[in-house]
């Protein structure tokens, strides 16, 4: 708690700010009273310098005479604050842990000789870039603006596209040492309300020592699985779409990612842009994703399965000349693709580590001139360079990285279990997968949804799911929604 | 009752359809069609008026509401408990066996048996771990691998169906149908679920037609591959189906051989049955007072070890004793209960 004695309170804010050399301060002298100090505090640029000068320092040092002032306590907390400021941003505390929040967060305090309370003013300005254009989810139409490091920025995106008041932006602080800015950005009607409660209970459990990016939160509130059950995406068109769906939007300060929950598994093959062009073209482009993902994830295990244990399955001219092929290669399949596999992956992770423009490149020379080198040493054999090669192009097609993470992880587990087994193997490690999908929940919502519990909102949300219906034809919000809220167009809402 | 929008803290009637439909389908085209069920259909008609008959005793006992009565609940009915407990365990037992079997044909030559059944046994193991609500979401995609591979073969076989139903209905002649019928209710019927899903069903009204729905279903279905079965294949082959599929030609000819699909039906079919058997065997020793943690390593073990030993045709035997039993047990009990209720309710 602050107390009445202006020097004390120096005393203690500096101890606490003892060695910052970016924290300034000054105790400054009123206009016409030397005898009465005002003492401001705040942390170089993170602030707006000028703003402190002009709007703070310069009137109370040169035109507030408090010589005509009996109580200077009411007068700065009442009349001073409310029409002697010209920035609408305001606050006062005499706690002293918020003040040095408050200060670590951009804003500037004033403390008056005599009063136990501070003022705290809106300074903030941080360093960072503007907004630009999307890295990872590109797409032919719609917009291409992407998140940025700040957190204000990045709700004032979304607040562009939904110009609606039940738009609300709950923050909160995280991390004990970080004091990380983190918004939830919601639908106040449309939202489920014990979907918000459980997410800001999960959100308020968390102890952490600091929270510096989205990624943080996304591993607290998922459960241990290799299957992310939030959402992360760079998009603000995409975000505001989640919300208008009844979903959750967590915005984390110095993270260009928003996390949005819940989240299904349909909602990783969803696009932005699957929205903006015909039905038709995209629900094609929809299927073909679903195909990818399950091309990327069993198409070795396939291979390897039927190659290695029944080779009578795949037909006679297609087996003889892989045999014919492979007849230079001392390696088993098994041992090829894992050999291809992992080549490709160290392609990759030195493609993102890199530069830009050798990082593409070196990803498109390594992978044909290594492939080409391994068929030609008869390391590999060239089917084997055709599967690996369309197994990446097909988890490339899939609009979510974090959700093809995972699926590059199980295709492993896929591969051996194939060798181990064949195709017995094969199906145990696709039914192992698909259990362990059906027991995941997000927030309460099967992870397959509407894949299965479809039943749950009468089928509707297979509307969006393989294919995408008409815009006309979707006329009922998701599952993610508020039941009250359920109808976005075309009808009144019952409760209306 | 939990609302529509919910998120599922039971499972729901679309959800039991689709376990009914597949572990019906995969016990009724997997078990019946060589070993018990001839060529013959009656024994497929019998089956279903004894579900039906059964359905329509809980209907009466239970104010019309299927599931309200729990039969395990009773503590003086422990054993009928114990009695279904054998009953499945063998039943799930039989399953193994003729899994490892059709494995070693089909997909594993080499691979010891036991191997085989404790893989398959380790993937149930793993489904029932995670809880009925599990069960039921992959129902809704097994159901899928299930009856997809056979209506391919069913629809490029249509057109070579046997329809002589005087020949499919009466094929052993009246006394043999009738004891086949007697024995592969307790076999391939799944009964077993009005029973054991009570505490997990998210109940309604339409429920007991949906699972009549799908008993209906699945009775089609096999009835439509026993009719195939009849015209293309030799009855005496050791399993029909998996057979039937592999001479199927799928037009296109982009495939060697079905016997992928043949494997994808094998492999979900007995992964369906066997861990369905797994979970109601944990259940009915959870019942019958066993911590809840052991039940489902008590009936694991038991499961693989009693693999190792049992003979089939042995194992049938008691199945169809046990289940008999079982089943005269119920019937007279529900019997009794819905004359007392009548009698009750013409004295009020």
């Amino acid at each position: 708690m602050l107390s009445n004695n202006l020097d004390e309170n120096i005393k203690k804010l500096e101890q606490a700010f003892k060695d910052c050399g970016d924290f300034v301060s000054r105790k400054l002298p009123f206009a016409n009273m030397k005898d009465i100090f005002f003492y401001v505090a705040y942390i170089d640029m993170l602030t707006d310098r000028e703003l402190i000068e002009t709007q703070l320092i310069y009137p109370l040092m040169h035109k507030i005479n408090l010589s005509k002032i009996d109580d200077i306590a009411n007068y700065f907390f009442d009349e001073f604050k409310n029409y002697g400021m010209t920035t609408a941003d305001l606050t006062q505390t005499d706690n002293f842990k918020d003040i040095t929040t408050e200060i670590m967060s951009g804003n500037t305090v004033l403390i008056i000789d005599g009063v136990s309370k501070a003022l705290i003013v809106s300074t903030k300005k941080f360093p960072g870039r503007g907004v630009q254009t999307t890295q990872i989810e590109s797409v032919v139409y719609g917009a291409k603006d992407s998140f940025t490091e700040s957190m204000r920025q990045n709700t004032a995106l979304i607040r562009r596209r939904i110009r609606d008041t039940n738009l609300k932006v709950k923050q909160i602080k995280s991390g004990e040492r970080s004091q990380t800015d983190i918004a939830l950005m919601y639908l106040s009607d449309v939202v489920r309300p014990e979907i918000l409660k459980r997410l800001e209970e999960k959100l308020n459990k968390i102890k952490i020592d600091a929270v510096l990016d989205t990624g943080y939160i996304q591993q607290f509130i998922d459960s241990k699985s290799v299957f992310p059950q939030s959402q992360l995406t760079e998009r603000p068109d995409k975000t505001a779409s989640a919300i208008l769906e009844g979903r959750i939007a967590i915005i984390v300060d110095n993270s260009p990612f928003v996390l949005i929950v819940p989240t299904t598994i349909n909602t990783f093959f969803q696009s932005s842009e699957d929205y903006y062009d015909r039905w038709q073209i995209m629900s094609f482009l929809r299927v073909m994703r679903y195909i990818c993902a399950i091309t990327a994830t069993t198409l070795p295990g396939l291979f390897i399965a039927l190659s290695l244990y029944d080779p009578s399955m795949i037909p006679i001219k297609l087996v003889l000349k892989l045999a014919s092929e492979r007849e230079n290669v001392p390696f088993p399949s098994v041992f090829e693709i894992l050999l291809m596999e992992l080549a490709f992956e160290l392609l990759r992770e030195a493609g993102v580590r890199l530069p830009n423009p050798i990082g593409g490149t070196i990803g498109i020379v390594g992978g044909i001139i290594i492939g080409q080198a391994a068929v030609d040493a008869g390391l590999v054999s060239p089917i084997v360079i055709i599967i690996v090669a369309l197994t990446a192009i097909s988890s490339f097609a899939i609009p979510n990285a974090n959700f093809v993470s995972a699926l590059r992880l199980i295709k492993y587990l896929i591969i051996i279990s194939s060798a181990l087994l064949g195709l017995y193997g094969f199906w145990i490690a696709i039914i192992m997968i698909l259990i362990h999908l059906a027991s995941l929940k997000s927030f309460g919502i099967p992870y397959l949804y509407p894949i299965v519990s479809g039943e749950a909102n009468d089928f509707n949300d297979m509307e969006d799911t393989f294919i995408r219906l008409p815009l006309s034809k979707m006329r009922r919000r998701p599952i993610f929604a508020n039941k009250a809220k359920s109808i976005r167009q075309g009808e009144k809402n019952s409760d209306e | 009752m939990t609302s529509k929008t919910d998120t599922k803290r039971k499972i729901s009637g679309y959800q039991l359809k689709a376990m009914i439909i597949c572990n019906t389908v995969s016990s009724g085209v997997i078990f019946l069609p060589k070993i018990f069920f001839g060529c013959s259909i009656i024994n497929l008609l019998i089956c279903f008026c004894f579900i039906f008959v059964i359905i329509k005793f809980i209907n009466i006992v239970t104010d019309n509401n299927l599931f309200d009565k729990n039969i395990l609940e009773d503590k003086s009915k422990k054993i009928l408990s114990v009695l279904l407990f054998i009953k499945i365990l063998l039943s799930t037992v039989f399953g193994l066996n003729i899994f490892s079997r059709i494995s070693k044909i089909y997909i594993l030559e080499k691979t010891p048996a036991c191997v085989i059944n404790l893989i398959l046994l380790l993937a149930c193991f793993y489904l029932v771990y995670k809880g009925y609500e599990t069960r039921a979401r992959l129902g809704e995609i097994l159901v899928w691998l299930i009856i997809l591979p056979l209506a391919i073969v069913l629809f490029v076989s249509l057109s070579d169906i046997f329809f002589d139903f005087k020949n499919i209905i009466f094929n052993g002649g009246l006394k043999i149908d009738l004891i086949r019928s007697f024995k592969s209710i307790f076999v391939f019927s799944q009964l077993d679920y009005l029973f054991l899903c009570d505490s997990y069903l998210d109940k309604n009204k339409k429920t007991p037609k949906k699972i009549l729905g799908a008993f209906i279903f699945s009775f089609l279905i096999i009835i439509l591959l026993t009719c195939i079965i009849k015209s293309r294949i030799n009855f005496e082959t050791a399993f029909p189906i998996t057979e039937l599929m592999s001479v199927t030609d799928i037009p296109g000819g982009f495939i060697q051989n079905q016997d992928f699909f043949v494997v994808t039906f094998i492999i979900t079919a007995f992964f369906s049955l066997i861990s369905s058997g797994l979970f109601f065997m944990s259940e009915i020793l959870f019942n019958l007072g066993i911590a809840k943690k052991k039940c489902l390593w008590i009936s694991s073990c038991i499961l693989f070890i009693i693999s190792l030993f049992t003979d089939d045709s042995l194992t049938y035997f008691f199945i169809c004793v046990l289940g008999s039993v079982f089943y005269f047990l119920l019937s007279v009990l529900f019997a009794f209960k819905s004359h007392k209720i009548k009698r009750e309710a013409i004295k009020d």
